[in-house]
């Protein structure tokens, strides 16, 4: 039972490759400036995921698309200037969400077209075909999205005590260094910590109850053949 | 006198207070990874050199595009071309010029051209104010340009001085250096006060 439950993590791993398992943000270390500041609120992740929906997964398709036809000086270049003219209808989309986004996202918005996340997944296009290359810039953004909302919904919880400018606690203390770059930084640290864990956690599960196993069934072969000599 | 005094104002501010990886969380890919002071001396020396010389023209670009206000949106693409133009430029001369730089950081030199750190630092320098002046505009991107180097410095010796403590596995790597990252950003926050980058 413990070995099947051993075969369905990794079989959920191995389907959740870029979302779950070797995440960008908390695995890579990539795209951080938009993981770390952005998601002090979660309108401002909200904001950020959908503007990387509409730059981010085009670009890396069109680059599985025109694979080979620019060295990687090119690549740095063509790639940003399309996610970046992608960026503009981006923003009128973006702009619906909240009035006042581009204040509180600041620079930080732009940055979408020259993230580090972006420059690795055209990287890994290069190898894969367009259909395996929209697989893997959704999974990629995928797992960048959920790793800001859930550290934009802890930050806003913890920051002002509301969600999406709901207030939800009342009468609590607040915590104004959780909205902060440092707060980002040690959330998002702790939080890659705290994934690690729980990954090692199952994994040593699985080996030791795949060892218990391993000595179980030798155990039972040693009397089954035991009793044959006996008879 | 107040050309220079300026200059070094805004470059202190964004060298120190305003530090790109520190306070606004602005990294390149493969900050992390092991490198050699001499190898961060020269990766910070080249995007150095870059913002510096997009400044220049940056500056009149952000002039221009700030007395119209229908341009306002193309000032990230403007800054983009600008910034691939001056990473060619320098692609090119470091590729004819120095051969030996070149063979060094030759295939990782396209990232370090065209980056958050780059773009990031143009676009804030241009967020500052609408009637800064050159001087300011200019000592800003360099100082960006060089507390950005002073960080990966930082980063470095801390890696150094991990390798030779016990941390906990599962901290180990990224986790470990997010949360010095955070504990440092806390420390240039006393001097900068209670308030959101933008």
């Amino acid at each position: 039972m413990n070995l099947t439950f051993a075969r369905k993590y990794y079989r959920l791993l191995s389907k959740t490759e870029g979302i779950l398992y070797q995440n960008p943000l908390l695995a890579l270390g990539l795209a951080l400036p938009l993981a770390v500041i952005p998601s002090f609120s979660i309108t401002g992740a909200v904001a950020i995921s959908l503007a990387m929906l509409l730059c981010f997964v085009p670009t890396v398709f069109l680059a599985s698309l025109l694979r080979g036809r620019f060295s990687t000086a090119g690549q740095v270049i063509v790639y940003p200037l399309v996610s970046c003219l992608l960026l503009i209808p981006a923003g009128k989309l973006v702009s619906w969400i909240s009035p006042l986004i581009f204040d509180t996202l600041g620079v930080y918005f732009s940055l979408i077209c020259v993230n580090s996340l972006l420059m690795f997944s055209v990287g890994q296009a290069q190898k894969k075909t367009p259909f395996a290359a929209l697989k893997l810039a959704l999974r990629q953004w995928l797992g960048a999205t959920l790793v800001a909302l859930v550290l934009g919904l802890i930050r806003e919880l913890t920051g002002s005590g509301s969600v999406w400018g709901v207030t939800l606690l009342r009468n609590i203390p607040r915590l104004p260094v959780a909205q902060m770059a440092m707060g980002g930084f040690i959330l998002m640290g702790f939080f890659a910590a705290l994934c690690r864990l729980i990954h090692r956690s199952i994994l040593r599960f699985t080996i030791k109850s795949g060892a218990a196993l391993d000595a179980a069934a030798l155990a039972q072969n040693q009397e089954n053949s035991q009793g044959g000599e006996d008879r | 006198m107040i050309f220079l005094s300026e200059m070094f104002a805004a470059f202190i501010t964004a060298m120190m207070l305003e530090n790109l990886l520190f306070a606004r969380a602005i990294d390149i890919p493969g900050l992390y990874e092991k490198r050699s002071p001499q190898q961060i001396l020269l990766i910070g020396s080249i995007l150095t050199a870059i913002i510096a010389v997009c400044s220049v023209p940056a500056y009149f670009i952000n002039t221009l595009f700030t007395s119209h206000a229908a341009f306002v949106p193309y000032m990230t693409l403007s800054f983009l071309i600008l910034n691939c133009l001056v990473f060619l430029g320098s692609y090119f001369g470091i590729r004819r010029f120095a051969p030996a730089v070149f063979a060094q950081i030759g295939n990782a030199l396209p990232f370090y051209g065209v980056n958050c750190a780059t773009l990031g630092t143009l676009l804030i320098a241009a967020r500052l104010s609408t009637n800064i002046h050159f001087s300011s505009f200019f000592g800003y991107c360099l100082g960006s340009g060089v507390g950005f180097t002073c960080a990966m410095f930082v980063i470095w010796s801390m890696r150094q001085s991990m390798s030779l403590s016990r941390t906990p596995k599962a901290f180990r790597g990224l986790p470990i250096t997010l949360i010095y990252l955070g504990i440092l950003s806390l420390s240039l926050f006393g001097l900068l006060g209670n308030q959101l980058p933008s």
